[in-house]
């Protein structure tokens, strides 16, 4: 076992192998407050990666509704009853990660879903929490809130999958930080399955070997964005490289958005995989319940994004979300404009803070016709 | 909560069209069923096991075989006792798990014990001896390796493993059981219930384990649903979402010819699959038992075969898998190095 330094439970934890930080490290900030749970991010996935024979029950990229939905089915919760609730003493862990207090020969605490847990991949859509009684009204938090958690493989720091593998077929690469699984070697003992916390390798019946998402490596190697990110219509996502090594840079967005402003914040971050998809948490949900999802930053970071209008800097960052297909390494804020460079610190996009707009008069003067505004 | 439970019945009320034929424990439709007679009797391999029952030691020759199985004709042929493992030398062997020559070969029980040594670990044994035998007709080896199993496990699905028996030969004097180390590599020759069901009945396809399971379209394939694996995908651009197919994976072969895989290990963790293979398999289920006979010449041109001489001694382990209580990889029984004699 290895100790490791991890940020994100301000402490150091154990781990199977030692290795530094990839050279550079993907990560995807994901603001749950803007996604309407469309599935397109899922359709782009599925129709490019898992449209074979074998992967029907397979989505790498999923969309389910909080608080009752899951795919796989209680796939947090049931971790959780092996976990026991996360301990924290202001930002630090004080419980134990999925990684320690296992027996020497034990891998990570984990459990394996059934078949039929993947089989209705968006049960509870649009459930909300509470029950609707005569009187109630919304103002500001509500019983009765509901939002849509998008969720892709965290191509973790400490990736439980690869812990877990006793044939070593699962790696992470140095220079982007994906997490793949061999599928020459893979010979699907589902020990991932059972490992990964976020239920994000998957069992394939036909291929008999364990597959998982591949964080769109290919476009990466292009440096371009993901597919789920290309295609988000409510522009919720963004993707790119955070700084693995060093210190946080201030004009990258995501290293801004994640270790400095602390806007974003990792999935259950209390498992110690090191989870490397942040998320905008949901503003009007209340925070009892985030706190559990993504850590002690949540009530800060609600505060954050309320104050974001007024904060150019960070508003400049979140116009960049699908406002181009090409990665952002670096941005500025200019007048009235966010700038965004990249990979090869050419300027890549330009955001203006308003959208140009035009006032069209009713009557079309040239057609002499009235426009009309069709419900 | 009570909203959480009541979803999940919804749930599952929702899926049970999906689940129907059990996602748990079903047969495929087009395996042949065991004979008529039998069929009421045959134990469906995708239930919940049965409860432990007597051992049907003085069953008559009729025996219920695994549901996707021919019946063998007869009982199990009865051979003697011997304290010690041995390779007896016939006049001729053959991979017929009840063929008649097994009778003159004596068996050994073998003890197993549940592998604890690596992870993942194997918590509680469920299997306590394997019944082996050997013998050769001075070019081919044969070993029969027998255990009780109440339940044939030949699918795979999450959470759905299958039996499965592997022997072991040193490829150096001294190579460590627990699969082999760096300097000292052991060969190992693996069988699968599930490669096993591949040459009885066909690759198991999506529909045979989810029947009910519906897809538009796959990608390039040929012919309607429910585009079976492999005739619908002999367009190569159509196995490009069959990942491991593609890669040449080896437990994702499409067309298999043997259910015996061979290979080599210097340590935990390196299993290398082998792509030349001269060994063979064949197992059968019948009565609550395995029976899988394993052939392979005796000498072969192949550096990482073990050569077996008549007459000068050799060393086999053992390992054995009940797909059905999870049992996969490292969550396996395994018996250490036995010396074996060679008949001359």
């Amino acid at each position: 076992m290895a100790t490791r330094k991890n940020w994100q439970i301000g402490r150091d934890m154990t781990y199977p192998y030692e290795a530094a930080p990839p050279k550079r490290q993907v990560a995807y900030i994901f603001d749950t407050n803007k996604c309407i749970a469309c599935q397109t991010c899922t359709v782009a996935c599925k129709t490019c990666w898992t449209s074979g024979k074998g992967e029907e029950h397979i989505f790498w990229n999923n969309v389910e509704s909080r608080p009752y939905g899951g795919y796989p089915q209680r796939w947090d919760l049931s971790i959780f009853k092996k976990t026991g609730p996360a301990v924290w003493k202001g930002d630090t862990l004080r419980s134990s990660t999925i990684f320690e207090g296992n027996g020497p020969l034990d891998p990570p605490r984990g459990w394996r879903p059934e078949a039929a847990d993947y089989a209705a991949p968006n049960l509870g859509e649009d459930d909300i929490a509470g029950i609707v009684d005569k009187g109630h009204h919304l103002v500001g938090e509500s019983p009765m809130w509901m939002f849509y958690l998008a969720r892709i493989c965290n191509h973790c720091d400490n990736p439980a999958c690869a812990a877990s593998c006793p044939r070593k077929a699962i790696y992470k690469r140095d220079d982007d930080g994906i997490v793949l699984i061999d599928q020459e070697r893979c010979r699907g003992y589902q020990e991932c399955v059972k490992a990964c916390p976020y239920k994000k390798t998957f069992y394939n019946i036909i291929n008999r070997a364990a597959e998982k998402c591949v964080g769109c490596f290919p476009r990466v190697e292009e440096g371009l964005q993901s597919l789920c990110v290309e295609g988000c219509i409510g522009k919720i996502r963004f993707h790119g490289f955070r700084t693995s090594q060093g210190e946080p840079r201030a004009d990258n967005p995501f290293d801004f958005l994640i270790r400095i402003k602390k806007l974003a914040l990792p999935l259950y971050p209390q498992h110690g995989t090191g989870p490397n998809v942040f998320y905008i948490p949901p503003i009007h949900v209340p925070d009892a319940y985030l706190e559990q999802l993504f850590g002690p930053g949540v009530a800060e970071a609600k505060k954050l994004y309320r104050a974001a209008k007024d904060d150019k800097q960070v508003l400049g960052a979140l116009l960049l979300f699908g406002s181009t297909d090409k990665m952002v390494d670096k941005f500025e804020v200019k007048g009235e404009e966010a700038i965004g460079y990249g990979l090869d610190g050419k300027e890549v996009v330009r955001v203006p803070f308003t959208e140009a707009h035009v006032v069209r008069n009713a009557l079309d003067e040239r057609h002499n016709a009235y426009r009309v505004n069709t419900p | 909560m009570r909203t959480m439970r009541t979803l999940t019945v919804l749930a599952l009320a929702a899926v049970s069209t999906w689940a129907a034929g059990g996602c748990k424990k079903s047969e495929p439709a087009s395996a042949p069923a065991a004979k008529a007679g039998e069929a009421a009797s045959t134990p469906i391999a995708l239930l919940p096991p049965p409860a432990p029952v007597a051992e049907p030691a003085a069953s008559p020759p009729t025996v219920p075989s695994a549901p996707w199985q021919k019946a063998p004709e007869g009982g199990e042929p009865a051979a003697a006792k011997a304290d010690k493992l041995k390779i007896a030398k016939i006049a001729a062997v053959g991979e017929d798990p009840y063929g008649a020559f097994w009778k003159d070969v004596p068996y050994a029980d073998i003890a197993l014990l549940p592998q604890q040594m690596a992870m993942p670990l194997l918590a509680d044994g469920t299997i306590p001896t394997l019944q082996v035998q050997a013998a050769h007709d001075g070019t081919t080896l044969a070993v029969r390796c027998a255990w009780k199993d109440e339940t044939p496990d030949g699918n795979v699905d999450t959470g759905r493993f299958p039996d499965a028996v592997a022997i072991e030969f040193p490829l150096k004097p001294g190579a460590p059981p627990t699969m082999g180390s760096k300097d000292a590599p052991v060969q190992i020759i693996h069988w699968k219930a599930i490669w096993q069901k591949d040459i009885d009945v066909g690759y198991q396809d999506v529909q045979d384990i989810h029947p009910n399971f519906w897809s538009d379209l796959y990608w390039f394939t040929e012919g309607g649903y429910p585009y079976k694996v492999p005739d619908a995908f002999k367009k190569p651009e159509s196995l490009q979402w069959l990942v491991a197919v593609a890669a040449g994976n080896p437990m994702a072969v499409l067309q298999r010819t043997t259910p015996a895989e061979e290979l080599i290990a210097t340590g935990w963790g390196t299993l290398t699959h082998q792509p030349t293979s001269a060994s063979k398999a064949r197992g059968l289920w019948a009565a609550g038992k395995w029976a899988v006979v394993f052939t392979r010449p005796l000498k072969t041109d192949d550096a990482s075969d073990a050569q077996i001489e008549a007459g000068k001694p050799t060393q086999i382990a053992f390992a054995v898998w009940d797909g059905g209580k999870g049992q996969i990889g490292g969550r396996k029984h395994w018996a250490t190095w036995q010396d074996v004699e060679v008949a001359p």
